[in-house]
């Protein structure tokens, strides 16, 4: 089971990479930045999981708790990379209009 | 004031310190509802929080200030904590976020309220940042004022703003991934992410862990704060910004990061020990090293690594600088240096070059917020912030000439400038510390550094002005092979020349030069002050 995320978690982060330092379209850029941020997503989830654990409400479970703050420090790195991925395609819709292109080539004005 | 040290009022500073300026992103749009203009209650907001950061400086305050909203405690809740290392950089940030707001840009002339209201949101993100004792808001605060910032420096909504913005958005995003992942390893490793009690449980945990821990957790913070190798994105980041926003993010925001760098490295991993011996850049002591003990070899391994950004940093920052045809991205290669010198007196370890440190932090913020503001005015006057460009502009206005010439004074370290005592004792204390590359190469930027800015002050005493002497609004091209379509400057912009503003605007300028003098009249007193940090970080590691 471990071994399965972990894999997955280190896959999912070498695809992301990969594209963040290979795609030349600012979209594509975004789309890897957000797989990027799934596989964290998925290492945080793990990093709070116990094998047979229980919700932590007081008084509703015999076995061990699980900390409930690994899904919370989740579920806010969700709201915020939603946020920052609203941000950037407002971005890239910004530039396509004063730019006339979303690839990086045809954007970009300064180098060095 | 006698009782002020204990009341009610100190108790809750630290939530205070966030709280206010969160309350007036929405206040401020209430307050314009009902008839009051937004400048003026963003100034009027700004001065109560520049009021309060002023306030753990009141004699009788005992330090740390610890503040838990909700009453659940560190463990459960949330902790904010304000230490001596809080309380130093709190003015900083207050004041350069004040100063930047009155400077303000000729777009927050025409959208004020979404201007100020983003201003606030990373003020509170940059205070909270220096607050938090724990590293899931860390997280949350970094990212609030990640994401004020990029909508600032696309404010302008042009072609480069937007290109900044986007490339800057970027790289922050991921830094904000690195630094999740480091806390992914810290929660792995203690099962909790608040600051005390992790430490305590790191100091036990595999030096894997550890050292993973702490090299994502720099390395996010780099990539923010722009240190080589994560730089490229910097000074392309700031070139399109409005110089406002450009001086918010060299000044509040990198003061910020390292107020929340050095948290996390005293804090959490301990500090870097003394060196022994003179093993300048590789380091390789061997001994023990207080609370890590076994790691003792990782670490010396991350100082290595350490010394090899900063010098790395300072070398390519000014080498770049040189090279630049643009003010602001002439100054953002600049900064990329001014982070190297720093952590060079951070990695050298020791109170007296942490000190050094500290003291050079507080100084960049303000003459780089002045230099700024100095680029923003001659891109007011000229439309543009091309060296070339500046020819004659300092004839014209010579005391906008003697404010760039003290700044540049101050960033080469030249006296009477504030820079000039706090690179010395960085230099000196560097080379005690047995950091001799690191001083090497701070004493040696000097030297680099001269050139660019001294190309600048002479370029704008020389008498005429440049021959395209009509300034162009907001010189969205500046390379004429790729137009921008007309429909770019949105309509109504504001007129050219607003003469109203250049009052405030000649104030804020004067007041980042005031501080500068001020900085090495009274740089005893600062130093002494980030000493006692210093010693209390250093004596914090057990």
């Amino acid at each position: 089971m471990g071994a399965i995320i972990m894999t997955t978690v280190l896959g999912l982060t070498g695809i992301a990479i990969y594209g963040l330092l290979t795609r030349r379209h600012l979209i594509r850029l975004v789309i890897c930045f957000n797989v990027l941020e799934i596989a964290v997503l998925l290492a945080i989830v793990y990093a709070g999981f116990v094998e047979g654990g229980q919700a932590p409400i007081v008084g509703g479970a015999e076995a061990a708790y699980v900390s409930a703050l690994p899904h919370a420090v989740a579920l806010t790195a969700i709201v915020i990379a939603a946020s920052s991925t609203a941000l950037m395609l407002a971005y890239v819709v910004r530039i396509y209009r004063t730019r006339g292109s979303v690839r990086i080539e045809r954007v970009r004005r300064w180098r060095g | 004031m006698a009782g002020l040290g204990d009341s009610l009022l100190m108790q809750q500073l630290p939530s205070l310190l966030v709280a206010v300026p969160l309350s007036f992103v929405p206040l401020l749009y209430f307050l314009e509802k009902v008839g009051v203009p937004a400048r003026g209650a963003a100034l009027a907001g700004m001065g109560l929080c520049l009021l309060l950061s002023f306030l753990p400086w009141v004699e009788g305050t005992e330090l740390p200030i610890s503040a838990s909203p909700g009453g659940w405690g560190g463990l459960l809740g949330i902790e904010l904590l304000l230490d001596g290392r809080a309380r130093l950089f709190l003015p900083v940030i207050s004041a350069g976020v004040f100063v930047s707001a009155l400077f303000g840009t000729r777009w927050s002339q025409r959208w004020p309220l979404s201007f100020y209201t983003l201003v606030f949101l990373l003020f509170t993100g940059a205070n909270g940042l220096l607050l938090t004792n724990d590293l899931f808001n860390a997280f949350v605060f970094v990212e609030i004022a990640g994401i004020a910032t990029h909508a600032l420096v696309a404010f302008r909504g042009d072609g480069d703003g937007l290109e900044s913005a986007f490339k800057y958005l970027m790289a922050a995003a991921v830094g904000g991934i690195l630094i999740l992942w480091g806390i992914v390893l810290v929660f792995t490793a203690t099962g909790t992410l608040w600051i005390p009690l992790a430490a305590e449980r790191l100091a036990d945990a595999p030096p894997v862990f550890v050292a993973g821990a702490a090299v994502l957790l720099a390395s996010g913070i780099a990539l923010k704060g722009g240190l080589v190798p994560m730089h490229a994105w910097k000074a392309d980041g700031l070139a399109g910004a409005p110089s406002a926003v450009a001086a918010l993010l060299s000044g509040p925001i990198l003061t910020a990061l390292f107020g929340f760098g050095l948290r996390i490295l005293y804090g959490l991993f301990g500090g870097f020990p003394v060196m022994e011996g003179a093993s300048a850049v590789t380091g390789g002591v061997e001994g023990s090293f207080g609370v890590l003990g076994s790691a003792g070899e990782v670490r010396e391994l991350l100082r290595g690594m350490v010394f090899v950004v900063a010098v790395s940093s300072i070398v390519a920052g000014h080498v770049m600088a040189l090279a630049q045809s643009r003010m602001k991205r002439m100054l953002a290669y600049s900064s990329i240096a001014h982070m190297g010198y720093i952590v060079v007196g951070v990695g050298a370890g020791g109170e007296a070059a942490l000190a050094a440190a500290l003291t050079h932090a507080i100084t960049h913020a303000f003459m780089k917020v002045g230099w700024f503001f100095v680029c923003g005015e001659l891109r007011r006057t000229r439309g543009t912030d091309r060296i070339a460009a500046a020819r004659g502009a300092f004839r014209e206005a010579p005391w906008l000439g003697g404010a760039a010439i003290l700044f540049s004074m101050s960033l080469v370290g030249i006296p009477p400038a504030a820079g000039f005592g706090s690179k010395w004792v960085l230099v000196l204390e560097s080379a005690n510390a047995g950091a001799w590359g690191g001083a090497v190469a701070i004493a040696a930027g000097g030297a680099l550094a001269l050139p660019y800015y001294l190309r600048i002050v002479v370029r704008g005493f020389e008498p005429g002005r440049p021959r395209a002497a009509t300034p162009v609004p907001w010189d969205s091209s500046e390379s004429p092979s790729c137009p921008e379509p007309a429909a770019e400057l949105p309509e109504g912009a504001p007129p050219h020349d607003t003469t109203g503003a250049l009052g405030v605007r000649a104030v804020a300028i004067l007041v980042c030069a005031a501080l500068i003098l001020g900085g090495f009249a009274g740089y005893g007193l600062l130093f002494s002050e980030a000493f006692s940090v210093a010693t209390e970080l250093v004596g914090s590691v057990l």
